[in-house]
């Protein structure tokens, strides 16, 4: 009896240090370093709720378009249209209310609308013509890029923008937090449970994985795909029309901005968690990492460049974590399985994979 | 294993040095009491100057109040010297476009002159990148007009050559909104280091009046990669930073333009949060602002700060009619183009240029007590400007 209690207890011990394990959790341990040492050199204006509150309202939106991206990533693609679908969601939201009509609901879904347009746009370019979707993305980018431009004639439209549409989605709050926070994490949950808790989910990370097993195994990989591209046009045009909310104006230069630190929350999320697989906690959590270190320097009176050099830098480290993570997992199952012994490369699916290949 | 602690380490390394480098750079320099000085941290910005308060010299906040006290008032005193004679029609001027809003914005009003005297106006799309610039200043020499314009601060050492092809060919240029320089080929350059400068001594003598003169703590955020907006940075430093408000204090946050409308509000959220004593805010340029009003209502930093800057259109006008944006220095934009017309119609009539070149273009502080209709990204400062060059054209 003793032993088998030693044994459950060792098993449990074991269970938990894998859990808090800094190769499960890296970016929390770093986020929890990087508030210690803020509130260690500004003590007067770091740990304060206000911070809290900046953080979350202030990034919550670049979270958002993170979380769009982590489906086509699972599933193995690239969709770098995703700042320029928020663009074009914006923009679009507040010609509406300008032009049709100052509802912010209608507006809210004419930029959804928007949106969704973007991403069949996608679909036709990447699932139909079979366009590489690094290089497919890129160039429909270049396209909404482009009708931004035709419609707002480059000047930032105000007209209607900075009134209820505004106070409804980018000023009132609860607990001073706004309404992209809120959508942030109803995103995350929902992404958690059909990524994790649906066949949907698996078949996605089985695409990513490789993609013709999957297809070998019955998955409708196109169609699949297809899903996961509205899906991130989605979670962009959401992100695109809270921004014009946020900024009381429809400014044809938002947008692109966005797409660095997106894809960098996605990839450092994908080392969190889920080790290798891109996950929306992991992603919500580097999301706000990030946004920690980028007002903990500026409250630091660190120059504007700062935060661009941290998020460059922790891209690097994110994709350098989860390539290190893989490969390990792969040489351990390439030592309990012989026969997969020389064939390694066809399991490096997940974040690895699409770090390596646009799909 | 090794190669995967090469990758770990490799990857904290790069972490590491990006985080050294962000906190040994400083965004921001400092200057009070007339001593401007670089500081590794904006920290002490707002704490610095003596605290007894002492007001500006009399003479300099008498005169500060004065000048106010004028530019606040709609502008409607544009003069403008006649021309010997009435210009002869059928000629054409080359228009090359930078590929900004406001410079997009220019060419209807640019047209309305040319119109005015029947000359033809071309439009060439001068853009940004260098290869862009040297193609549109090829496009200009092979059109041969009869003058040049151009606008948007792009250096004249870009279009050299072709400048000097102008010059060998008789063909006035004139550039705006520009940095004066000593090129020979360069006929005029209109809204130069002068008028920007002029923009930054009204919005410091606003400041000054405002504030009477003591306890101002203004904090800067420029873009140095304009290099025309560094004059306004001058006078206004030079005048709230300096001996005439010994408890005043000013702080500068450089910004790249790319900036404006994304991470800049946000930006502007942790510097008061992190200077508190902030009571004045200047944006060197009106685009900058947007999105800052909502950011500070979510940070619960309202009403805390003035915030100024140079230039407004539709988004700035909406915030001045709100009261999140206390003041503007409005640019003349259509009396600018008239006027860099005007420069090419004195020199094709062989008109002197020192009176021509010397016409004082219109200023105007706009505040929410005088604010205009604003419905789209410029607007003329003196309505009566049409008329004024039109007199001096002979074309009324």
């Amino acid at each position: 009896v003793s032993e088998v209690s030693e044994m459950a207890t060792n098993t449990t011990a074991k269970r938990l240090t894998g859990r808090f394990s800094p190769r499960r959790i890296g970016a929390i341990y770093v986020w929890i370093g990087l508030i210690v040492l803020f509130t260690i050199l500004a003590p007067s204006t770091f740990p304060q709720y206000a911070t809290v509150q900046q953080v979350l309202n202030e990034y919550a939106v670049t979270i958002l378009v993170a979380l769009g991206l982590l489906m086509p990533l699972a599933a193995g693609l690239y969709d770098l249209s995703v700042g320029a679908v928020m663009g074009m969601s914006g923009i679009g939201t507040a010609w509406f209310l300008a032009h049709v009509s100052p509802n912010p609901w209608l507006a809210l879904v004419a930029g959804l609308v928007i949106g969704l347009s973007c991403g069949l746009l996608n679909i036709i370019v990447v699932v139909l013509m079979r366009v590489d979707s690094f290089i497919g993305t890129l160039a429909t980018s270049s396209i909404y890029g482009a009708i931004v431009i035709a419609v707002s004639g480059s000047n930032t439209i105000t007209k209607n923008v900075g009134g209820s549409f505004q106070q409804d989605f980018g000023l009132t709050s609860v607990a001073k937090l706004t309404a992209p926070v809120g959508l942030m994490l109803v995103g995350a949950l929902v992404l958690a449970f059909t990524l994790e808790h649906t066949a949907f989910g698996r078949r996605v990370y089985a695409t990513g994985f490789d993609t013709e097993v999957a297809r070998l195994g019955g998955v409708n990989v196109g169609g699949l795909r297809a899903v996961t591209l509205l899906v991130s046009a989605s979670f962009a045009a959401l992100a695109g029309v809270m921004a014009t909310a946020s900024l009381g104006a429809g400014d044809p230069t938002v947008g692109p901005a966005y797409l660095l630190p997106a894809f960098a929350a996605a990839f450092l999320g994908a080392t969190q968690f889920r080790a290798g697989r891109f996950n929306p906690w992991g992603t919500v959590v580097a999301g706000l990492l990030l946004g920690t270190a980028d007002v903990g320097l500026l409250l630091l009176g660190a120059p504007e460049w700062a935060p661009s050099v941290f998020q460059g830098a922790l891209l690097i480290l994110a994709v350098s974590l989860t390539r290190a993570n893989v490969r390990e997992q792969l040489r351990k199952l390439a030592a309990t399985i012989p026969r997969l012994r020389g064939d390694s490369h066809r399991g490096a699916g997940r974040a690895d994979r699409a770090s390596l290949q646009g799909g | 294993m090794f190669r995967r602690r090469t990758y770990l380490i490799g990857a904290l390394a790069a972490t590491m040095a990006a985080l050294t480098l962000a906190a040994c750079g400083s965004s921001s320099s400092t200057s009070s009491g007339g001593s401007a000085s670089s500081s590794a941290s904006s920290a002490s910005a707002a704490s610095t100057g003596s605290s007894s308060g002492a007001t500006a010299s009399n003479s300099v906040l008498e005169q500060a109040k004065k000048t106010v006290a004028e530019l606040t008032q709609r502008p409607t005193t544009l003069v403008v010297p006649p021309l010997p004679s009435k210009p002869s029609a059928g000629k054409t001027v080359d228009f090359v476009v930078c590929a900004t809003t406001t410079c997009q914005g220019f060419v209807p009003y640019l047209r309305e002159a040319t119109n005015a005297v029947g000359w033809k106006l071309n439009t060439v799309q001068g853009g940004f990148e260098p290869q862009q610039i040297a193609a549109a200043w090829n496009k200009v020499l092979s059109d041969k007009p009869n003058g040049v314009i151009a606008s948007g601060g792009i250096p004249p050492e870009l279009f050299a050559p072709q400048l000097s092809q102008l010059r060998a060919e008789g063909i006035p240029v004139v550039l705006h909104d520009q940095p004066a320089t000593s090129n020979p080929a360069v006929t005029g350059v209109v809204l130069s280091d002068a008028a920007n400068h002029q923009f930054g001594q009204e919005l410091a003598d606003l400041i000054l009046s405002d504030a009477n003169g003591k306890n101002v703590h203004l904090a800067m955020f420029v873009t140095p990669q304009v290099p025309v907006f560094l004059n306004e940075d001058k006078a206004l430093t030079s005048t709230i930073g300096s001996s005439a408000c010994q408890s005043c204090s000013v702080d500068k946050i450089s910004f790249p333009v790319s900036a404006a409308g994304t991470t800049l509000p946000s930006q502007v959220v942790s510097y008061l949060r992190a200077h508190p004593s902030t009571n004045y805010v200047y944006f060197d340029f009106n685009d900058a602002v947007d999105g800052v009003p909502a950011a500070l209502s979510r940070a619960g930093l309202s009403g805390q700060v003035k915030m100024v800057t140079n230039n407004i259109a539709q988004t700035e006008a909406s915030y001045v009619r709100d009261g999140q944006l206390w003041a503007a220095a409005a640019n003349p934009w259509p009396e600018t183009m008239w006027q860099d017309f005007n420069v090419v119609l004195a020199k094709t009539e062989n008109a002197p240029l020192g009176p021509v070149l010397g016409v004082q273009l219109p200023n105007w502080i706009i505040t929410k007590q005088d604010l205009p209709n604003v419905s789209g990204p410029m607007f003329p400062l003196d309505t009566n400007y049409q008329q004024a060059f039109k007199q001096a054209w002979h074309v009324s």
